[in-house]
Order: C-alpha cells, then sequence, then structure tokens
C-alpha cells in the first residue's frame, strides 16, 4: 500500500511538472527501500501520458520540458539506489544530439531530445550549429550508441550525408548509428545517404531509436 | 521620439540575464496566465475569429505581455526589456505605410489595411528556398514569375551547385559567391521581364552572404527588404541583427519587425499564440533600425508570423486562427502596416490541387484579418532534395488570390475558408503529394504552362468563383 502511494506520488508529480514534489517522492521511495527500478518504470509512464497529449496537440511544448524536468531530477536521485549493473541495463543508450552546422533552428531537435530522455535514453544534447568534427568528438568522448542530428533547411541536408561520410572516413560507421531528421528530410532521403534511422517526429524518432539498439 | 536599433542592441547586453530555457518557460507561464485572465479559448470550428473584442484583448493581453517579457538575446544570454511608453512611442510615431519597396513605376507602398479593407495588399510571390539545378532554368522561372502582373515583389532560391560541380554550402565561401550570383540571375530576369524595379526579397542563410548580395546595380538596392529583426518566440540573435546593423548604414528604406509563435511550442496553443505574436510584432520594432527620421521619411511596419511544431502547413486551422487573430489585433489598435506570410509552407507541392487550396485558405483569411502584404512566396519547405520544384504559376494563383480577396469581410472570407478546409484537412499531415517540377508543369520552350496544368488552374479558380471570390482582371 505504502509503496503504491510513493510511486503514485512520483507520477502525479510529474504529471503536475512539479520538480521538488519529484524530487521529494523519489527521496521518500529510497528512504523506504521501494524497488528503484519500478518507481523509474512508473515516472517514465507518466512522461510518456504526457507525450501522448503533446502528440494529439491537448498538451505543448512547455508541458513536456517540465514534465521531463521533473522526471530527470526524480531519476537522479532514484539511480542513487540502483547498482551500476542495473543502472546500465536501465540506460536504453547513449546519444548525441545536435542541429547541423549553419542551421540555427532547434525546435524540432529539443522535441526529440525531450522524447529520447523520456524514454531512458541518456542524451546530450550539442545545441545548434554544430560542427561534424563536435558531433564524433563527444560521441566517442561518452562512448556513443547513436549520433541523432538534425536540419531544417535544404541548404544544410547535404552536411548530414558528410557526416554519415567522415564517420566512415574514420572507420567510425560501424560504432556509432546514425538517426536523422528535420523539416525538409525523407525517409527515402536518409536511406540513400545510408542513415540508419530517421524519425518524423519525437515520438518517432524515439521509436526509431530503441529499433536501432533493439531496446 | 522612438529608441533607436542601437539603444536596443544595448539592452541586449545590460539587461537582466536569464538561460533560453528558463526565458522559455517564463514566456509560457505568462501567456497562458494571460489567456487565463482573458478566458481565451479556441474553437477549432471557427477557422479564425470575427469578434473584435477578442480581437481587442488579444492587442492589450499582447502588449502586456511584450512589457513583461521583453526580447531574449541568444548571444549574451539577457533580456532586452521595454516599457509601455517606449513601445507606444512607435505606434505614435508610425505614418501607416512602408514606402520602401521597389522604385520606378514599379514602386509600391505597403498601407495599414483595416479588415475588410478594400485596399490591395502587397503581394510579393516567387518561389522562396527553392533549389535550382542550373542559372538558366532559375532566371526563366524568375522571368516568369516576374511577368505575372499581379504581384508586386519576388523571392529567389538557389542553385545547388557552384560551377556545376561544388556543393553550395552554409558558411562556405560557396554560400556568399552563389547567393551574390543568385540575386543579379533575379535583377537581369525582373529587367527582361519589362518589371526592373520591383523589389526583390533574398534572405542567405547567413548574415555575410545577405549582405554581400547588396549592391544598387545588380544586386539587392536600398528598396529592397534586407533586415531582420527577431528570430522566433521573442528571440533575437547577433547573426540576424547583423543584417539590420547593415540595412541602416546601406540606408534600406523599407524596416520591418516580426513577430513569431510555434503553435504547439512554449507559445502554447491557438489560444495563447496571438498573444505571443503581437508582443514580437511590437518588440521586433525596437530591432528594425527605424528611428524617427527613417519613419517619417519612409515609414515601417511589422509581420505576424506562426508555425505548427509538427504540421507543416500553415493552412492548418491553428496557424491560420493565430495569424489572422493577430493581424485583426494590430490592424485595429494601431496605424503600423503589419503584414503576413500567408501560406507560403503548405505541404501539398506544385502542380496539385490541395496545393491551390492551402495557399488560398491561407492567403484569404489573413488579408481579410488586415494584412497590409503577403510577402512569404509560394512555396517555401522544398522536400528532399527534388530540384526546380515548382512555377510560375503558382505565384500567378497567390497574386490572383490575394488582390481579389481585398474587400471581403471576416465572415465572407470565413466562409470561403469554411469549404475550402474540407477539401485539404484529412491530408495535412499524411496523403499529400509533393508536387511536380518546373519541367513536368510548364512547356519550357514556349514559357507556358502544360494544358493539363493550366485546365487544373482554371478549374480551381471556377470553383472558388462559385465560392464568391471575384478575381479582378490583371
Amino acid at each position: 500500500m505504502l509503496v503504491e502511494k510513493s510511486i503514485k506520488d512520483l507520477e502525479q508529480a510529474i504529471l503536475n511538472y512539479n520538480i521538488e514534489s519529484a524530487k521529494y517522492s523519489a527521496k521518500k521511495i529510497l528512504d523506504e527501500g521501494i524497488d528503484t527500478a519500478a518507481a523509474i518504470k512508473a515516472a517514465t509512464k507518466a512522461i510518456r501520458e504526457i507525450g501522448e497529449k503533446f502528440h494529439k496537440g491537448i498538451l505543448f511544448l512547455p508541458h513536456l520540458v517540465m514534465a521531463g524536468d521533473a522526471m530527470m531530477a526524480a531519476s537522479k536521485i532514484l539511480e542513487e539506489g540502483i547498482s551500476k549493473e542495473k543502472r546500465e541495463r536501465l540506460n536504453k543508450g547513449n546519444i548525441v544530439i545536435g542541429t547541423v552546422q549553419g542551421d540555427i533552428h532547434n525546435i524540432g531537435k529539443n522535441i526529440v531530445a525531450t522524447m529520447l530522455k523520456s524514454e531512458g535514453f541518456v542524451v546530450y544534447d550539442l545545441g545548434e550549429d554544430v560542427p561534424i568534427e563536435r558531433f564524433i568528438e563527444k560521441a566517442k568522448e561518452i562512448d556513443a550508441d547513436i549520433i541523432a542530428a538534425s536540419s531544417l533547411m535544404t541548404m544544410t541536408m547535404p552536411v548530414l550525408k558528410e557526416l554519415i561520410e567522415e564517420l566512415e572516413r574514420k572507420d567510425l560507421g560501424n560504432k556509432f548509428k546514425v538517426m536523422i531528421g528535420g523539416g525538409s528530410i525523407t525517409q527515402e532521403w536518409a536511406n540513400e545517404i545510408g542513415a540508419d534511422g530517421y524519425g518524423r517526429d519525437g515520438p518517432e524518432a524515439a521509436e526509431v531509436a530503441k529499433r536501432i539498439l533493439g531496446a | 521620439m522612438v529608441l533607436t536599433f542601437w539603444e536596443a542592441i544595448e539592452r541586449t547586453k545590460t539587461g537582466p540575464h536569464m538561460d533560453e530555457t528558463e526565458f522559455n518557460l517564463n514566456l509560457w507561464k505568462i501567456v497562458d496566465a494571460l489567456s487565463k485572465e482573458y478566458d481565451f479559448k479556441y474553437d477549432p470550428d471557427m477557422i479564425f475569429p470575427n469578434d473584435n473584442q477578442l480581437a481587442d484583448e488579444t492587442w492589450e493581453a499582447g502588449l502586456r505581455a511584450a512589457i513583461e517579457l521583453g526580447i531574449h538575446c541568444k548571444d549574451t544570454k539577457r533580456i532586452a526589456k521595454f516599457s509601455e511608453e517606449e513601445i507606444k512611442e512607435f505606434l505614435k510615431t508610425s505614418t501607416g505605410k512602408d514606402t520602401g519597396l521597389g522604385e520606378g513605376g514599379d514602386a509600391v507602398k505597403m498601407l495599414h489595411r483595416s479588415t475588410g479593407d478594400d485596399i490591395e495588399p502587397i503581394v510579393c510571390a516567387g518561389i522562396q528556398t527553392a533549389i535550382w539545378s542550373d542559372e538558366q532554368i532559375a532566371y526563366k522561372i524568375y522571368k516568369l514569375c516576374a511577368k505575372e502582373p499581379s504581384t508586386d515583389g519576388i523571392w529567389g532560391g538557389i542553385v545547388e551547385k557552384l560551377a556545376d560541380k561544388f556543393q553550395v554550402k552554409i558558411n562556405e565561401p560557396s554560400e556568399v559567391y552563389q547567393y551574390r550570383k543568385e540575386v543579379e540571375i533575379l535583377r537581369k530576369a525582373i529587367k527582361d521581364a519589362g518589371r526592373p524595379g520591383i523589389f526583390i526579397s533574398m534572405n542567405a542563410p547567413s548574415a555575410v552572404a545577405t549582405v554581400a548580395m547588396a549592391d544598387p546595380q545588380n544586386g539587392i538596392r536600398r528598396t529592397d527588404p534586407l533586415g531582420m529583426g527577431v528570430y522566433e518566440e521573442l528571440k533575437i540573435n547577433y547573426e540576424y541583427a547583423n543584417r539590420t546593423g547593415f540595412a541602416i548604414a546601406y540606408g534600406t528604406k523599407s524596416r520591418f519587425g516580426e513577430g513569431h509563435a510555434y503553435i504547439g511550442g512554449f507559445s502554447g496553443g491557438p489560444a495563447t499564440a496571438p498573444i505571443v505574436i503581437v508582443a514580437g510584432a511590437l518588440l521586433s520594432l525596437f530591432f528594425s533600425g527605424a528611428d524617427d527620421e527613417h519613419i517619417a521619411k519612409y515609414g515601417i511596419s511589422t509581420k505576424c508570423n506562426s508555425t505548427h511544431i509538427s504540421i507543416k502547413s500553415r493552412a492548418h486551422p491553428s496557424v491560420i486562427y493565430a495569424v489572422s487573430l493577430a493581424l485583426q489585433a494590430i490592424s485595429r489598435n494601431c496605424n503600423i502596416p503589419c503584414s503576413g506570410y500567408g501560406c507560403d509552407h503548405p505541404v501539398a507541392g506544385p502542380g496539385t490541387e490541395q496545393y491551390f487550396y492551402e495557399s488560398a485558405a491561407g492567403n484569404i483569411a489573413q488579408v481579410a484579418s488586415g494584412a497590409s502584404g503577403i510577402l512569404g512566396g509560394t512555396r517555401k519547405f522544398v522536400v528532399g532534395e527534388t530540384l526546380n520544384f515548382g512555377s510560375p504559376l503558382e505565384s500567378k494563383w497567390m497574386g490572383e488570390v490575394i488582390k481579389s480577396s481585398s474587400g471581403l469581410n471576416l465572415r465572407q472570407a470565413n466562409e470561403i475558408v469554411k469549404e475550402i478546409y474540407p477539401k485539404y484537412k484529412d491530408k495535412l499531415e499524411k496523403g499529400y503529394s509533393n508536387g511536380f517540377t518546373f519541367k513536368q508543369l510548364y512547356d519550357i520552350e514556349r514559357e507556358i504552362p502544360k494544358p493539363e496544368y493550366q485546365k487544373l488552374y482554371d478549374k480551381i479558380k471556377e470553383e472558388f468563383e462559385e465560392l464568391g471570390l471575384r478575381f479582378k482582371k490583371f
């Protein structure tokens, strides 16, 4: 009963976008010795609910960001109660994300980053106008599973192709999977340049990332 | 006296420090609270509102949001704040016109318009951000777009490869070179079309390439728009402001601001987004580069703009609603000419019925809502790497629909859009066609649309006539 209440409180805190309350519930879960993996699962369920409402246009980006922040704050505390091995099992993968050099549009990329985090990926957001080298350096540094790159403008689309070519040149083509997205990108073009995945929007990108990594 | 651009830039360096995410969330909290206070609700069946009280309250809420929020600078991570008196100084000083567009016999004046006004809005057509296979194709398309008498200005695109070999890339010498070449092609094309003075709208991705296009003889003239005030949801960055810095030094005559909101983004939904658009349209005036002397001589204008975060089409009812309401709010409460983008982002491509419907829906709604100009061109989203997308017939459609919609009141315009919307609503996210290329749609040798495309155009035009749109002769 106590277990159920504490987990329900955490879920509710995320659904209310309340960071302080989410942190309080997470601490309580730790103190009470409740299974933290079950708590993270419940938090993920809450964030998915927000994600679905966002996708349907019932909620907006600020709700997604605020709920994501509440979940991240709680997860940080809950992870203290999980063994390193179990933590690694819960992490669906490391992803480096950014908008390619020359393109400063970030809203789509931000939505994808939030959705990926809420699905259990560890996301390193490099921001906008990111050079190819920076993607690769960061991916190497954090031992990334996926590089997710976005381009809204047609004129920056070739950079995505160059990113894949550069990875091949550096013999890193098999080490990092590449996911792409953005306003002018299509699945056909993603196939043509040899990207491992393409996501039309946030929820689709999260599904594609899971599929690519078999998570 | 209005606050100058330089004073506004100074505030981006001295204003309160705030992280961008914090600013975004604060923006949402303030507009959400305002929307609750005024009890703003979105009714999707309405398409766009016809309610003077709602328009006036939207203006009031937008002004309050502008004062409370200010503009966030991405470079300094500071907020430039402006008082009500400083904003109202622009409203007092405005002459109700922007006279800086085009020259000679091709010059046009963008005037303040009321909702349902008889005054014809300014039309900037052409194919924005298109990618061309070669300079000859670009020249031909520009020339034929410029020949359309219902249009007043023209957008340009860019040739894909330099010397047919090297990919043109942003932030590289190829961008600077090719944009410069492109505007020269465009300048020649409009001259050959017999309209050498119509205004050109070309905005390269980088400030340096934009500035490189300036040239009174062969490039962007002082009578072509060049500056760019504010970037997305009350934010500015210096890469954009640099263009305005140059426009002031160059003597660009048309100075303008722009308010933008993402539907589904930090601006919220269609009930809250108009507040952000109005706030942005006002605050961006500080970054337009216009001072008292300039306004007295050439005037000043602003723009209303919105994008849905996941649906590309600007003919989505939520976008039509938000922009139309913001335009009505501005048109009714100040005399600054305010333009829109109409539907420069349809999902359906050229050569399709859906393209015509989407384009007309966005344009008719904004013209009736008091837009002084529709400036977005015909097709901004190019899908994938397909080259030479689009044709001059879309520019003709844009011009004819916009000019013929002047005089329609909000109720009449709403009735037409309500009839059109069901024709494309199920194909806004899936099932639409990317459309066709210039070669597929035109007899390039004879410079006329292929018979089947012309037939489609005539059929759609007849359909709109039956709905009550009286096409003017051009």
